[in-house]
């Protein structure tokens, strides 16, 4: 048998603010996961013709500094938006 | 005021402190750091920063203490990242090559190698001086507000060698002020006084001495009780530290080693696979290092997907993850084509044989050269100078497309023989779906090389021999 007394004595000199509620779904790591297969299938999707890689390089190469930080703007907002509602999710959960 | 606690991490635990509050895994936020480092972000800079300013577990801030004349063995870490993040070598790969901004004279690489001992010497310096003050401040005895200005040499360490002087319960209890020195007699005191003063001045001594002896037991004994309850605290937050890990990992299990290993399998296999697909398939073609990575990102995506369903954390998986994204954004949009030359100002190309070129940015200077037969020279350029140098004993034809119309120019000069540039005047391209295009043939004879420029912004300069009349040929 195994003496956890000693576990124990830990325990009793602090007890933890945490609580063992078990493993969940892990929503922000799908959607993470999500995001990381999003580009590499858009990569792919532009590797695999010379017209859709011209097109974008093209786009790039005419953004012009006002559509550059529109692009940037947009790209924060998705970012805020994905990450509040990660944390929505997970104070639903905690309830 | 951020919130955000630093936690024991692999360095400062700034990293740890940053996911802990995102709720996300430390390594991403590693790999994150990592990634930026890479590309040239002031990573270090502002780490070593965060690792002064924000407050660990127990709220004490390293800059906080060090105002307190605490000086932390933190301290030496924050210093040495910081001065990693001066090194050239830290801000970015550029840096090493030399150059995406093109300096790559050794003038500069002297100044950088100048600008690096420099920095190296400086971290040795306060490595040494922090470390002094380090131990300093820990040799140094625990002050009492009534001990006397006495160095700790000429004070007794200890009563043992004077056990009339061990202090009673009593001075142990409440510091007792130091005895008052007997006033000295004045000039012209008679002999009596001056023995009795003399008598008085030994009594002083005995008591003063042992004063300072029960002083320094006193504090001897305060510095181990303290070093005894900092040991018992260190304790408690270890152990509290390491339930709360156990309570983490139980509520969030791992996916585990072999599994891991089994995602990254599959994936190294599967993007191995498309590659060699690529190879096969001419529109793939050239791409296969991208595809493969590209491939290889969505089987870990995959991965990281199906262990969040499982309820499983994959931490490496994420880390593995943001450094794929990374690589099959940056290599998927390299121009797979040609040749890509340094980014450097002033590359010399010169060629007898046909090729394509690409350069990201930085300036080109093309030299044309008689050929036995007609070649073609490609050159694609992100942004920059091209310069196109025609001998007089050369026929060439000269396509250009420049994509940013406001921000290119296009100039023919002539050369002295001298090497200076004596007249320099603006060509006019045509406007062809939005970009500047220019075709024109130089010299009378048949064509002997054709140069194509595709420039996304800057300038292209085509320069003849003085004795050649400007623009002489044909346009096309």
């Amino acid at each position: 048998m195994t003496d956890f007394s000693g576990t124990d004595e830990t325990i009793l000199i602090e007890p933890p603010a945490a609580s063992v509620r078990g493993p969940q779904v892990r929503i922000g790591a799908i959607v993470w996961g999500l995001i990381v297969i999003a580009v590499g299938a858009a990569t792919l999707a532009v590797l695999g013709s010379a017209e859709r890689r011209d097109a974008v390089i093209g786009w790039l190469v005419h953004l012009t500094p006002g559509q550059g930080w529109l692009v940037v703007v947009l790209v924060a907002g998705a970012i805020l938006l994905i990450v509040g509602a990660l944390a929505f999710v997970r104070r639903l959960r905690r309830r | 005021m951020l919130d955000i606690p630093r936690r024991p991490g692999w360095l400062g635990g700034v990293c740890a402190g940053i996911a802990y509050r995102l709720g996300i895994d430390p390594l991403i936020v590693r790999g994150i750091a990592v990634v930026i480092a890479v590309l040239g972000g002031p990573v270090f800079l502002l780490y070593s920063a965060a690792w002064l300013l924000l407050p660990d577990l127990e709220g004490r801030i390293h800059l906080q203490r060090l105002f307190e004349g605490i000086f932390d063995r933190a301290l030496v870490g924050i210093v040495a990242v910081f001065v990693v993040g001066l090194l050239p070598v830290a801000q970015g790969f550029w840096a090493l090559s030399a150059g995406y901004w093109g300096d790559a004279s050794v003038f500069g690489a002297v100044q950088r190698a100048f600008w690096t001992l420099i920095i190296i010497a400086g971290a040795i310096a306060a490595t040494i001086w922090i470390a002094r003050a380090t131990q300093a401040a820990a040799a140094a005895p625990v002050a009492t507000p009534a001990t006397p200005a006495a160095s700790p040499a000429s004070s007794p360490a200890t009563t043992d060698d004077r056990p009339e002087t061990i202090p009673t319960g009593e001075t142990a209890g409440a510091p007792a002020a130091a005895p008052t020195e007997p006033v000295a007699p004045a000039a012209g005191a008679s002999e009596e006084q001056i023995s009795a003063w003399r008598e008085q001045q030994a009594a002083w001594k005995i008591q003063f001495d042992a004063w300072k002896a029960a002083q320094a037991a006193d504090a001897k004994e305060q510095r181990l009780r303290r070093q005894a309850e900092a040991r018992t605290r260190a304790a408690e937050a270890a152990a509290a530290s390491a339930e709360r890990r156990r309570i983490r990992r139980l509520n969030n299990p791992r996916l585990g080693g072999s599994l891991t290993a089994m995602v990254l399998g599959v994936a190294l296999l599967a993007g191995g696979i498309a590659a060699v697909i690529a190879t096969g398939s001419s529109d793939w073609q050239g791409a296969e290092v991208a595809t493969g990575l590209a491939v290889a990102t969505i089987t870990v995506g995959l991965g990281i997907v199906v262990a969040g369903a499982f309820k499983r954390k994959a931490g490496f998986l994420g880390f593995v993850s943001v450094l794929l994204v990374f690589a099959t954004v940056i290599v998927g949009f390299v121009p797979r084509d040609r040749q890509v030359i340094a980014s450097i100002d002033g590359y010399g190309l010169v060629t007898s044989e046909s090729g394509r070129w690409a350069q990201l940015a930085g300036g080109v200077s093309l030299s044309l050269m008689e050929t036995d037969a007609p070649i073609v020279i490609d050159l694609w350029q992100g942004a920059g100078d091209v310069s196109i140098d025609i001998p007089n004993d050369v026929t060439a034809r000269i396509e250009t497309v420049q994509e940013g119309t406001s921000s290119s120019s296009l100039v023919f000069s002539l050369s002295a023989p001298d090497g200076t540039t004596t007249t320099a005047e603006p060509l006019h391209p045509d406007v062809y779906r939005g970009a500047h295009t220019y075709d024109h043939k130089y010299g009378s004879g048949p064509t002997e090389v054709t140069v194509r420029v595709w420039q996304g912004a800057g300038t292209i300069t085509i320069r003849q021999p003085l004795a050649t009349i400007p623009n002489e040929g044909t346009n096309q």
